[in-house]
């Protein structure tokens, strides 16, 4: 992602279908924590302007918002919150500190992703959970994919070996925006963004009702059986032993 | 603005030995206790990249001290 991109996708993430269903998403996992005492300390990779981070201090967390990238930072720090520029593979943070780390569309980006996932690791205490969201399926490999700056989509057997590469122990892992799949499958093969700025007006200007529609249909994966089936994202859920 | 001291106790050095940070408020940096280099904060923002960071002076070692005469 560049800085442009957070600006935009700052602006609509409030209204935005996905965002707002990734948020809510998180506020489920952070839900299912509560019983594990003790919730403390939270960390975001890729905060970008800090979203997640809203989430997860709703849930009473003391959250650090890392983001490589200075815009981000600035608007993670503009709406309060506790926010540094790090890199994803040498975290500016103590080992064993973390209660939940959260990396949502951060893993894609980075060429050593051995790395981010060592740190995820090292900075997490024991019994301590990661939340993990990446781009699903080479086969849905689109200049989308390059514009956004990424370096790959996962499978299951890729991001898993990943994962428990770094020692973590893997506890849900599951598809998610499994139901539009063919439509955004589609839209990638036969469309062409000219441009970086094209492709964030076409990510970010959803018209209000197409959005409400999208974001009935990628709620409506709350209830049904598909994580199993093939999507346009991973969700990953892990543990520290 | 001051750096929260609850902040300051979870930060490393972004090196793999990861050991703590000093603050100097006045300049506005963090600087690793290990290796001595230094992080700024810009606009109450601590920049922890290894590649933005400015390495140590080097210290002198004993078999530099004929040196100090010359200061």
């Amino acid at each position: 992602m560049r800085g442009a991109d957070i600006h935009d996708t700052t602006a609509v993430e409030d209204t935005h279908w996905w965002y707002r269903e990734r948020r809510a998403l998180l506020a489920r996992e952070l839900r299912r924590l509560r019983h594990r005492p003790p919730q403390r300390k939270a960390i975001e990779i890729g905060a970008a302007g800090g979203g997640n981070c809203l989430v997860m201090r709703d849930f009473g967390y003391d959250v650090l918002a890392t983001e490589h990238l200075p815009e981000g930072v600035e608007i993670a720090r503009a709406r309060g919150l506790t926010a540094i520029r790090a890199d994803a593979r040498e975290l500016p943070v103590d080992d064993a500190g973390q209660d939940v780390l959260v990396a949502f569309d951060v893993l894609e980006h980075i060429a050593e992703d051995d790395r981010a996932a060592a740190e995820i690791h090292r900075v997490l205490r024991p019994g301590g959970t990661a939340l993990i969201a990446v781009p699903a399926d080479m086969r849905l490999w689109s200049v989308f994919d390059e514009l956004s700056g990424h370096v790959r989509r996962y499978d299951r057997h890729g991001l898993t070996t990943l994962i428990e590469g770094a020692g973590l122990r893997i506890e849900s892992l599951r598809s998610w925006n499994v139901l539009l799949r063919p439509a955004v499958a589609l839209r990638r093969t036969t469309t062409r963004p000219a441009s970086e700025s094209t492709l964030r007006h076409d990510v970010t200007a959803v018209h209000p009702l197409v959005n409400a529609a999208l974001g009935a249909v990628v709620r409506l994966e709350r209830h049904l059986p598909v994580g199993a089936l093939p999507g346009v994202s991973l969700l990953l859920r892990a543990r520290r032993p | 603005m001051a750096l929260d001291p609850q902040l300051l106790e979870i930060l490393a050095c972004p090196d793999t030995h990861h050991a703590p940070l000093d603050h100097d408020a006045a300049a506005g940096t963090l600087t690793c206790t290990e290796c001595g280099r230094e992080f700024r904060i810009e606009d109450d923002i601590p920049v922890l990249l290894l590649e933005e960071a400015r390495t140590a002076p080097v210290v002198p070692g004993p078999h530099d001290t004929d040196q100090e005469d010359d200061l």
